[in-house]
């Protein structure tokens, strides 16, 4: 019961933000329309006023809704959907493939921090996550084009994206590891690992029914998890640029720069989509693994 | 009795040290004063010219070369140097600030109402990415808006962004050390709530200060740099991010690719210069609670 509260609430909150969020994108771009100041810059007319936010506003949700959530409204060069249709694809590949093994690497490399190379621990955590921390994403993506460059000046769409993917889990791995790490270090200072240990169950088993669920539920990796996409985003807004891919991210700038605020409005709302879904993937393993909230609440 | 040798190790570690201050005061002076070790970077009809010690064409140094319009590249870097450093060291100023008081505000009085805002700002900051808030910031100003309007705006996002997290690490610091003895006793003995926290709560504080620094500095010229390259960047301001963009616009120029290793440097060194002088300082600029 107590499960289904918790998910009851994260919905509301989702709604509410994501409802908030896209409804902010559209009133901050639509006050925005360059073309027009650019086209009167030299004349002495004033550029004409951008229209009402609360029409166009009223406007596009009717024809979101009449539409049956098929038609998301006009930008200059095309229906938003068909441009944000042709461009998903490769931001949705660099996104979930950088993601899954920035996290995935994360977690081999914590394991392994906690097992074999116990020694380098503390000075992952203390030297190499700082470090790694402050280094600017775009400084890491670039170094990896010049890199590629060397070894061929003409690379190909694909090598293009494998790099830029693998740039983008660089950069992920030392702040996956470190909270991976810092979670399964508290873990496993807990007296129930120590009398699994000592009941002679097996190792694999212990990190199978007992660290990892754990670390899981009560270290907030799942939260800190479905939250680092907003990281990725502007990770693979670099990465579709400077590796010429072409994307999301690129449309939304191009829309936010010329006030397309239908386009803005549809990339935000993709974006929460994208974000509430991985909310309540991670609350619902939540409450599979802890029901009761009594991990999740001794922790927080 | 001859005297004892010093270990190699230790010299070649005291000259590394002595070596890392001096670039750093270099750096401090290439901020406060960007023209006083190179030429004024004047444009020229000399693009992309190879480097050398004197450049007759221009009849000044190029020790870095001259970048698109025919500029001494050292002089441009030095001045990006100089304005991208000053504009992170306003902006970690100003997040010091805000998490200072906003964090013991929160660690001495407990309100639950500013806890909830900086529970739920904690969140907002980890779900809307902040680029995205800032092209859509940046962009929402007319053209003709001033310049130093639309760059307050853009350091206030920042600004906002950077602060619930140092304010909850800073209030959970002041909630324990409120809770000692010593400050207890400084209490009872009648000491005033300001007194208290200079003397007693504030050392304290030190390191998750030195945190914060370490990891908000880098941020601000990460923005800079990276808001550059997507076109969107301060106004009427050339920083590191714009010197980086101009070389990586004309990659397959071998000097433009020189530049542009030399500035990844730079970028790195500024980026990291807080988490160099902890190092130097042996003070520890790394919190468990904030991983």
């Amino acid at each position: 019961m107590r499960g289904v509260k918790r998910l009851a609430t994260t919905l509301l909150i989702l709604i509410s933000f994501g409802t908030l969020s896209v409804t902010f994108a559209f009133y901050i771009v639509s006050r925005t329309d360059e073309l027009a100041e650019e086209r009167l810059q030299m004349s002495d007319v004033k550029p004409p006023p951008p229209e009402a936010f609360s029409e166009r506003y009223a406007r596009w949700i009717k024809t979101v809704v009449s539409s049956r959530f098929s038609d998301f409204g006009q930008s200059r060069t095309g229906p938003v959907k068909n441009i944000v249709a042709s461009r998903l694809p490769i931001t949705a590949t660099i996104g979930m493939s950088s993601w899954l093994l920035g996290w995935t690497c994360g977690l081999g490399l914590a394991v392994g921090l906690t097992t074999r190379w116990r020694p380098w621990a503390q000075f992952h955590q203390q030297r190499l996550y700082p470090i790694a921390h402050a280094v600017p994403s775009l400084v890491v993506v670039i170094l990896f084009y010049l890199v590629m460059i060397q070894f061929d000046p003409h690379p190909s769409r694909q090598l293009r994206t494998g790099v830029g993917i693998a740039s983008l889990v660089v950069l992920m791995v030392p702040s996956t590891t470190a909270l991976w790490l810092n979670g399964i270090q508290r873990v496993l200072q807990q007296e129930y690992v120590r009398v699994a240990r000592a009941r002679g169950i097996s190792s694999v088993t212990v990190w199978r029914r007992h660290v990892l669920p754990n670390v899981l539920v009560s270290s907030g990796v799942l939260t800190q998890a479905v939250f680092s996409l907003a990281g990725l985003v502007v990770g693979s807004a670099f990465v579709e640029g400077v590796f010429r891919l072409g994307g999301v991210a690129e449309a939304f700038i191009a829309a936010a720069t010329h006030g397309q605020a239908e386009m803005a409005a549809f990339a935000t709302l993709l974006y929460f989509l994208v974000l509430a879904a991985g909310v309540l993937i991670a609350e619902g393993i939540t409450v599979y693994l802890d029901p009761d909230g009594a991990q999740s609440h001794a922790n927080w | 009795m001859g005297h004892k040798a010093m270990p190699t190790g230790s010299v070649r570690q005291r000259c590394g040290r002595y070596t890392v201050w001096a670039l750093l005061l270099i750096t401090g002076l290439v901020v406060v004063v960007p023209s006083s070790f190179t030429a004024q970077p004047k444009r020229e009809a000399n693009s992309f010219a190879p480097p050398s010690w004197y450049d007759r064409t221009v009849q000044h140094e190029c020790v870095l070369g001259t970048d698109y319009l025919g500029r001494s590249y050292a002089a441009v870097l030095g001045r990006a140097i100089s304005a991208t450093t000053r504009v992170a060291f306003f902006g970690t100023a100003a997040v010091l600030f805000g998490v200072l008081a906003v964090g013991t505000l929160q660690g001495s009085t407990q309100s639950k109402l500013l806890g909830a805002i900086l529970a739920s700002g904690n969140l907002g900051v980890m779900a809307v990415p902040q680029v995205a808030v800032l092209i859509t910031i940046a962009t929402s100003w007319s053209r003709t808006s001033p310049a130093w309007m639309v760059n307050t705006s853009m350091m206030a996002v920042l600004v906002l962004f950077a602060i619930p997290t140092g304010a909850r690490l800073i209030a959970e610091r002041v909630r324990s050390v409120n809770q000692t003895r010593f400050v207890a006793a400084s209490q009872a003995f009648g000491a005033s709530w300001w007194y208290t926290f200079r003397r007693d709560v504030f050392p304290h504080l030190l390191e998750d200060i030195a945190w914060i620094v370490a990891s908000v500095l880098p941020m601000f010229v990460a923005v800079e740099v990276g808001l550059a390259y997507l076109g969107i960047e301060y106004r009427e301001f050339e920083g590191l991010g714009r010197a980086l963009a101009k070389s990586f616009g004309s990659i397959f120029n071998g000097i433009a690719q020189f530049q542009l290793v030399v500035t990844i440097a730079v970028i790195l060194w500024v980026a990291l210069i807080p988490q160099i002088i902890l190092k130097l300082l042996n003070v520890r600029g790394f919190a468990e609670e904030s991983v």
